[in-house]
């Protein structure tokens, strides 16, 4: 007889394995990065720039090798950078980046999502916060205007920049509809990389639900709470937008649906597995969280775009929703046995 | 209604290899080893000794204890040594080891034909299942006679026969019903009798149509009042606790028994044994097992005697090249052998030989969840698997894990192929260790 192997049960397991979850999220997220080149990188003179490409193969290439360095140095496998999870960070970093955005913001703030946010905690499975939105935080410290104000308008001149629908509520003040809800849709505004393009970002997001990677009770909890609380919290500069107000109920909600990051969020940050809740109550709170903050920081805070922080803060609360949606276990001692027992 | 229970998982069935094989008599072998440690309790005490002469269903090995069960010789011949042999859990164990006259004589007051089995006194009854060292054939091996004398403050109310076989690759279970459920549902009603039971199920995993259709058949025969009961194929629906809670709806207490819901549930390889101890009088020197897995040749399904070694079954079924695991069971809970010089024991239910090699890396827990919602006892393995991993072994027991059934269902979904399972049986075995050393420093600060 050969030598066995002796393993300990079970000796069969699922097709399942960490790389294959991460790079089949990789591949959901090509078709909302590509787009988001394709817009940003057309001008309108009908050349092509390739620098929003360069941003995204550069926010992965820093990432992948920022954690194999590190990874090696603390001994636990350089080769395992390429599990896919660093490229998701580099490329939801890049995503919430301007497409203008100067180099070294990429390349640090890169850095940081994976050096501090994730191989600082203990790396993959010990992070509390999502590391790309860790990464955009801090870049949005260090650089705040770069992150947010220079908004470069889709197809049109590298010099004409613009404002996100979301400024444009908060902020801005045309006579007209700066932007159809169709447009919001497809991805065609002003906004970070891979950020605009809902209709892509909701593709990937149903195939990633569809292969059970991605629990469907966040993404939907987490828009329609955001959506429902939008049209419901008043803001006064909002209400004196003429052409805003003569929207219909639908076509408002698509605006707060479609604007900003909160499709991205909720369907590829939020989602998250190792910062949000492993149970299916505790997603549905997880959810509803994300959305209730987004859109008190739309309405009431200082920013025009809240899913960020609110992911960040819902990241926070997750091992207390943990224990919280802890499930009873079976055989837990519900009420009082029926029957009396014997003396 | 199909009621069903939380959880669970569905792992390739692989089932077909061997569930249209008739039962077949494996060749007896020219020596074979009894383990004095066949079932969960205390081991056997030797009452054989080198040059002895036993006959076929003699006693070997003498229970000790309540919780244990006598073992018998599975030939006639003689004992040609009593020493330590590698055993199935990997320390060594006591073992008569007896060579084969081939005379197949029965031991004195054993192979005798009750006229009546329901002639016979309920207290005859356990002491004839007693006497027969039945175990549970489904696997644990628990003594037979133990479980149906429950306390009495715990009556019976319903039975709950195990024709589920959940495991993948074994059939053993399916062609037992297939063949002979006459003889099943026999031992069944025995069983029923000994405990007063007035509520009869029979639970068969949907997967086994012609299974279904033999044991309606036969069951309609002697009473019909027993209600057959189709399940959906979920693994682990043959686990007890999971069995009462599909069929009688009740879920038996973290920490208790099923006795304390007023069930009783038997494997149908065990109620098999009971009909052949308590009508024949045989003591368990037999069992029906599957010799299966990508590593075999000629997967079948045996009748082999009590303390065959491995080995020989497997060159019996061939064995391919390139084997690199030996499960005895299934393939989700059984054990992984280091060598095939381990024999047959109460408890083997298949020999499942895997050409597979498994990595060896595990990642951290990335804590997705799908342990959460595989845990048919509903418990949170992430977390047990990373108390275990931190060596914290109270706040594991904290944490449920004596709540735990080692099902195998949350290592096997777990994308970071982590250990859990693993990690649980050694938190398990610390703490009884721990256990242990309080116990006996207690008593000695008594003495002292």
């Amino acid at each position: 007889m050969e030598k066995l192997i002796v393993s300990t049960s079970p000796h069969i397991r699922s097709d399942e394995s960490v790389p294959r979850i991460m790079w089949t999220v990789v591949i959901s997220l090509i078709p909302a990065a590509a787009v988001g080149c394709y817009f940003f990188g057309m001008r309108g003179d009908g050349t092509f720039s390739f620098r929003p490409v360069f941003v995204l193969l550069g926010s992965i290439a820093v990432a992948v090798a920022t954690e194999a360095i590190i990874l090696g140095l603390r001994g636990k496998g350089a080769r395992n950078a390429l599990d896919g999870s660093a490229v998701i960070t580099g490329m939801l970093f890049a995503m919430v980046c301007s497409s203008n955005i100067p180099w070294y913001v990429v390349v640090l703030g890169s850095f940081f999502s994976i050096a501090v946010a994730k191989q600082m905690f203990g790396g993959l499975g010990y992070n509390i916060w999502n590391p790309a939105l860790i990464g955009r935080a801090f870049a949005l410290m260090a650089w705040g205007v770069e992150m947010g104000k220079r908004w470069p308008v889709p197809m049109h001149a590298d010099a004409l920049s613009g404002a996100t629908p979301l400024d444009v509520l908060k902020t801005q003040d045309p006579l007209v509809a700066p932007y159809s809800v169709w447009n919001l849709f497809i991805g065609r505004v002003p906004g970070c990389l891979g950020e605009t393009s809902a209709l892509l970002l909701l593709v990937g997001g149903i195939f990633l639900i569809a292969r059970k990677y991605v629990d469907w009770r966040i993404p939907l909890s987490y828009i329609v709470t955001a959506v429902i609380l939008c049209l419901v919290i008043p803001f006064k500069k909002e209400m004196n937008l003429s052409w805003f107000n003569n929207l219909s109920i639908f076509e408002k909600a698509g605006y707060y649906a479609f604007s900003g990051g909160l499709f991205l969020g909720a369907f590829f940050m939020a989602t998250d597995m190792v910062t949000s809740p492993m149970t299916k109550k505790g997603a549905l709170i997880f959810g509803i969280g994300c959305g209730a903050l987004t859109a008190l920081i739309r309405k009431l805070g200082g920013y025009p775009e809240g899913v960020c922080y609110s992911i960040l803060l819902m990241n926070t609360a997750t091992p207390i929703i943990d224990r919280w949606t802890k499930p009873k276990k079976f055989g837990e001692v519900r009420q009082q046995p029926a029957t009396v027992p014997a003396k | 209604m199909l009621r069903g229970f939380r959880g669970g998982v569905h792992p390739q069935e692989e089932k077909q290899r061997t569930n249209a094989k008739p039962i077949e008599r494996a060749p007896v072998p020219k020596v074979v080893r009894i383990p004095m440690s066949q079932h969960t309790g205390a081991p056997c005490k030797v009452v054989v000794q080198k040059g002895d002469s036993v006959k076929k269903g003699q006693v070997v090995g003498e229970a000790t204890g309540f919780i244990s069960a006598p073992v018998h010789s599975s030939v006639s011949g003689k004992v040609i040594d009593v020493g330590q042999y590698p055993h199935i859990f990997g320390s060594p164990v006591a073992c008569a080891v007896i060579e084969n006259d081939n005379l197949e004589e029965w031991a004195k007051g054993t192979n005798v034909e009750c006229p009546d089995v329901n002639a016979l006194s309920i207290d005859e009854v356990k002491n004839r299942i007693r006497a027969a060292g039945i175990v549970g054939m489904g696997g644990a091996a628990f003594p037979s006679h133990v479980k149906v004398s429950p306390p009495p403050t715990k009556p019976i109310d319903s039975f709950v026969l195990n024709g589920c076989e959940c495991e993948p690759y074994l059939t053993a279970d399916h062609r037992l019903m297939l063949e002979k459920p006459d003889a099943v549902i026999e031992g069944m009603l025995i069983l029923c009798r000994a405990v007063g039971a007035k509520d009869r199920f029979i639970g068969i995993e949907e997967n086994k149509p012609d299974a279904i259709e033999a044991m309606r058949k036969a069951a309609a025969k002697y009473d019909a009042s027993i209600r057959i009961v189709q399940l959906r194929v979920k693994y682990p629906q043959g686990a007890e606790k999971q069995l009462i809670k599909a069929i009688l709806g009740r879920e038996v207490p973290s920490g208790g028994l099923p006795f304390d819901v007023g069930a009783l549930v038997h494997n149908v390889g065990t109620a098999y044994a009971v009909f052949e101890a308590v009508k024949f009088s045989r003591p368990s020197i037999e069992r029906v097992l599957t010799v299966t897995g990508d590593g075999v040749e000629n997967p079948r399904n045996l009748l082999v005697r009590i303390g065959t070694p491995i080995s020989e079954l497997l060159q019996f079924c061939g064995l391919k090249e390139g084997v690199g695991r030996l499960i005895l069971g299934g393939p989700m809970m059984g054990l992984a052998q280091f060598t095939d010089e381990v024999v047959v024991t109460k408890g083997t239910s298949g020999i499942v030989a895997l050409t597979d090699s498994e990595p060896q890396m595990h990642r951290a827990c990335i804590r997705c969840g799908r342990c959460v919602a595989a845990c048919p006892m509903e418990l949170v393995p992430s977390t047990l698997s990373i108390l275990g991993e931190a060596n914290n072994i109270d706040e594991a027991k904290e944490n449920a894990l004596l709540d735990c059934i080692e099902c195998g269902c949350c290592a096997y979904v777990c994308p970071s192929r982590r250990p859990i399972v693993q990690f649980v049986k050694y938190c398990k075995s610390e703490l009884r260790i721990k256990e242990l050393k309080a116990k006996e420093a207690q008593a000695k600060q008594k003495s002292a």
